[in-house]
């Protein structure tokens, strides 16, 4: 590969590292409702460019706990901000990278995730009731790392799920939801992790996934949407959940990554010569990562953390 | 509710704002019906793809009702841009869960000739060949004996032979059973300047092959799709 199709991996590095000390600067204001997910971004990819002992574990490992809510068991985004379950993943994951588990009280967490479970088999994102196929994925994910995915009840958040599946064989937020690949990413991942993969048709979800792939290399999410890096992810590893992932070509979706990428500044944007984030920057690199890019850790395609993290967490003793 | 709407108008894609419409509009009850979908409407004048409106959409037919112009508006939504994959996802809604409509055996016929003329306008649209599908649901021989999708195909593919869109849905028709006319079999040799095919398997992998050269991109799928015409 030529200069372009490089990954510039310290520029990459640096930008995150100078993002997460910068907390007055404009992008770190717009995330700032979600930095606990922003910080779970950073640091998974900089873990993955074999780069996380650049920062201070001791002081992620305090930040995140600052905004842990000891009452309900749930994460808010950022400290003092109400907790939600999109946060209490992330910040689990975080705390999975340095192999901080023990500093949780587990059995308070899983109660605030059953507690959000809905008769119907759906998971609200917390109190106020909304529910989306994401929560499902999030709730399933956050239990399963714990250890704790049996206080659920999991036949019925399977049924959920299995309700949002469209006739084209994909999934979306809620039942008769427009199939999005986000959402896709969402369902399969929660069957992975539930044993629950034969409701997949996997020969029409796989061509509904490999039809997302653009005439410029880059995934949509949906039909006639235009390519965007982050689809790398929720399709490519919905691709390689149901084994399909051979039907993409990965070399031209690589070059579209690569393109996407600000070498002077580091950083990834949504497509070529768009302003950089990090929520791109994690993306693009885990999505290199699922096609084996050299330098690249190999990550989990349903718990979208490195793969190292995750035999850890299921080869090692249980707690 | 007008407070919370103003905030939901300069942020449309803030999952939280959305939600609290509708925990609103669940206390104000069915009345709420008719301004909710006005707010939508007005959204997806801005944005016809936002993912929130559609969902909130959605929840208000089911839950506080407003069936009535829905199909009108897919309609009108669809003029304006017949590449909308969320207005066809919406028109499938409606056809399918429309108390008023009599549900998708009744409304089959006038949305295949609905559909069909949409392709026929750009059939370089993924999102009309979806609903076409979805209109057979479980029922292939029903679709295999459609003559006007079988034609539709082939109308197009004398247009544009590489239309992957056609050369893929003509692909499944064949392995669900079409039997192929004279003129179908002409066309497909036409492309692949080959000898006359006999058995209508014959013509399927020729199907495919012109299908690896068309849809590069795809060609791991379209040849893993030829080993599944073997029998």
């Amino acid at each position: 590969m030529g200069e372009q199709g490089e990954l510039a991996a310290e520029k990459h590095v640096r930008y995150i590292v100078t993002a997460e000390k910068k907390k007055d600067s404009f992008e770190s204001l717009v995330m700032e409702h979600l930095r606990a997910s922003g910080a779970y971004w950073g640091l998974t990819t900089l873990d993955l460019l074999h780069k996380l002992h650049a920062v201070d574990a001791a002081e992620v490992v305090d930040w995140i706990m600052s905004c842990y809510h000891p009452e309900s068991g749930g994460f808010g985004g950022n400290v003092g901000h109400d907790p939600h379950v999109l946060y209490t993943l992330s910040a689990v994951q975080v705390l999975c990278l340095f192999d901080r588990l023990d500093v949780l009280d587990a059995d308070k967490i899983a109660d605030y995730i059953t507690g959000l479970q809905n008769e119907d088999g759906s998971f609200s994102g917390d109190i106020w009731g909304e529910v989306d196929t994401r929560f499902s994925y999030i709730s399933i994910c956050t239990l399963s790392l714990l250890h704790r995915l049996h206080k659920i009840n999991v036949e019925k958040a399977v049924e959920y799920i299995v309700s949002c599946k469209n006739l084209d064989g994909g999934f979306g937020a809620m039942p008769g939801g427009e199939s999005h690949a986000g959402q896709i990413f969402c369902c399969v991942g929660a069957l992975a992790i539930t044993g629950s993969l034969h409701h997949i048709d996997r020969d029409l979800l796989g061509w509904w996934l490999c039809e997302r792939q653009c005439r410029d290399g880059g995934l949509n999410g949906r039909p006639e949407k235009l390519a965007d890096v982050c689809y790398s992810w929720w399709v490519l590893s919905s691709l390689i959940i149901i084994d399909r992932v051979h039907w993409i070509d990965k070399e031209k979706l690589a070059k579209f990554i690569l393109n996407c990428q600000d070498k002077e500044n580091g950083g990834i944007s949504d497509r070529p010569d768009n302003a950089v984030d990090i929520y791109h920057t994690y993306f693009g690199v885990a999505g290199l990562s699922l096609m084996e890019y050299p330098g690249v850790k190999p990550i989990d395609p349903a718990y979208a953390l490195p793969l190292d993290v995750v035999n850890r967490i299921f080869l090692t003793k249980q707690q | 509710m007008h407070f919370v709407d103003q905030i939901a108008e300069s942020n449309p894609k803030n999952y939280q704002v959305w939600h609290h419409k509708r925990w609103l509009a669940e206390k104000i009850g069915p009345d709420a019906a008719n301004s909710e979908h006005d707010f939508t409407r007005k959204i997806l004048a801005m944005d016809a793809k936002n993912y929130h409106a559609w969902s909130h959409r959605q929840w208000v037919l089911q839950a506080l009702g407003g069936w009535e112009s829905e199909l009108q508006y897919c309609n009108q939504l669809l003029e304006e841009d017949v590449f909308n994959n969320s207005a066809w996802n919406q028109r499938y809604l409606v056809v399918t869960r429309s108390p008023i409509l009599g549900g998708l055996a009744a409304m089959r016929d006038s949305e295949v000739d609905y559909t069909v003329e949409a392709i026929m306008v750009n059939p370089q649209n993924e999102s009309p060949w979806r609903y076409l599908r979805g209109l057979y649901k479980d029922d292939n021989n029903l679709l295999v004996a459609d003559n006007r999708i079988s034609d539709a195909c082939l109308k197009v593919l004398n247009k544009d032979w590489t239309c992957v869109f056609a050369l893929s849905f003509l692909l499944d028709l064949l392995r669900m059973g079409l039997q192929p006319s004279d003129e179908l079999k002409g066309t497909i040799e036409a492309m692949e300047n080959s000898d006359p095919e006999t058995g209508h398997a014959d013509i399927a992998v020729a199907v495919c092959s012109i299908l690896q050269k068309c849809d590069p991109l795809r060609i791991n799928y379209w040849s893993w799709y030829q080993t599944t015409l073997s029998s």
